[in-house]
């Protein structure tokens, strides 16, 4: 849809664009008006061009005879036609993609999880490294469905994990290039690596959740979320790697993997054994043991991936 | 010392478990395991549908082995 359009705009507009760039490529930003179908602003419309056409002769010092050309060119009717036939194709292209997204990529649960702020942002950071103060790990509901991540920390959110992930490759990458061991295809094979072990993770742990026949309101991007956390920890620790060699990794890697360790148990414990946690008894029965046990293994695996998937990277 | 495991490597491993499951003979396997006959079911419906794709997707896979090591 965006690049769609930008294309189109591109190539209706190119010495309108070779001369203002600046002026055409913002976006504009209108977030009260802005359709809640559309991830991005739409800057194929006919304000944008409006706005470009009308800033042009305005002012930016330009020679008065570079509109010259310009006016020669729309006045082309061939390259009129060529201009509304690419923006239509832009339209056609755009409403396709519009009606298609939602079966693949499911949007709108995107988008929860991503409304975040930077005040959630710090203290979900500081609960990952420090969870043991931490009381009521309830997420609050809001008449059936969760409260957005912006209001509520204990809601899983998907910005952390994605940009932790990021960061580790980019950390790995550093820390590979400290040890002259680095190369550009290893980035890629780091990135796909940690990939692979997320994808089994998240696999093995909802087969034995369907094997366990346990009932939970835990869905898959929930779960992707809570696995994405350990991330963090990995970046510290090799960080701290880099900068105190192996002491400083281990320390650091150890405080980090009890600390997700508790999280993850704390978390998990009130989306599959909700009745029981919820008063807090410890859980007898056979079921609930079965339930506690994948808890604790899913916990478990956490600080082992975390060890495994980081230390390669310090020397 | 990397264990380069790839999503690449994930799928190829997916890949050849599901084709074992799928060229597994029913009653061999049942005289020496004796399970669920509603797991066996299901494995059965879903081997005779995943046959086709399954050969596709099997060479596929081995013209990029072949290309690509």
């Amino acid at each position: 849809m965006h690049p769609a359009g930008l294309a189109a705009a591109a190539a209706a507009g190119t010495p309108r664009l070779r001369k203002w760039p600046s002026k055409r490529r913002i976006p504009v930003s209108q977030p009260g008006m802005a359709d809640p179908h559309q991830l991005f602003d739409d800057t194929s419309s006919a304000q944008s061009r409006g706005y470009g056409a009308q800033q042009a002769p305005g002012g930016l010092g330009y020679p008065a005879a570079s509109a010259t050309p310009q006016a020669a060119f729309l006045a082309d009717p061939v390259s009129n036609m060529a201009m509304a036939y690419g923006s239509s194709l832009a339209a056609q292209g755009k409403e396709l993609v519009d009606k298609n997204i939602d079966r693949f990529i499911p949007v709108t649960k995107l988008k929860y999880y991503f409304a975040v702020d930077t005040m959630y942002v710090g203290r979900k950071l500081g609960l990952l490294f420090f969870p043991y103060l931490h009381q009521d790990w309830e997420v609050q509901y809001q008449q059936d469905t969760p409260v957005a991540p912006r209001f509520d920390i204990n809601a899983p959110d998907l910005y952390i994990p994605a940009m932790a992930f990021i960061t580790y490759v980019l950390v790995a990458g550093l820390a590979l290039g400290t040890q002259d061991r680095f190369s550009p295809d290893l980035l890629g094979l780091q990135a796909s690596s940690a990939l692979a072990w997320l994808t089994l993770e998240v696999v093995a742990i909802l087969l034995s959740l369907y094997l366990v026949t346990v009932n939970t309101d835990l869905t898959t991007i929930d779960l992707v979320a809570f696995l994405g956390y350990k991330y963090v920890g990995m970046i510290g620790g090799v960080l701290m790697g880099l900068l105190f060699g192996k002491t400083g990794y281990y320390l650091v890697l150890g405080w980090c993997c009890v600390a997700i360790f508790v999280f993850m148990i704390r978390t998990l414990r009130l989306k599959i054994l909700a009745e029981a946690a919820a008063e807090g008894v410890p859980v007898r029965g056979a079921r609930n043991q079965l339930r506690m046990y994948l808890t604790m293994a899913v916990a478990a695996a956490q600080p082992l991936l975390m060890y495994w998937l980081t230390f390669h990277l310090v020397r | 010392m990397v264990m380069t495991f790839t999503l690449y490597s994930l799928l190829q491993a997916a890949l050849l478990c599901v084709s074992a499951i799928t060229m597994l003979h029913k009653e061999r396997f049942l005289k020496n395991i004796g399970i669920k006959s509603q797991l066996m079911n299901h494995i059965q419906s879903v081997t005779t549908v995943m046959r086709m794709p399954l050969i596709i997707v099997n060479s596929v896979a081995t013209v990029l082995l072949l290309l690509f090591g």
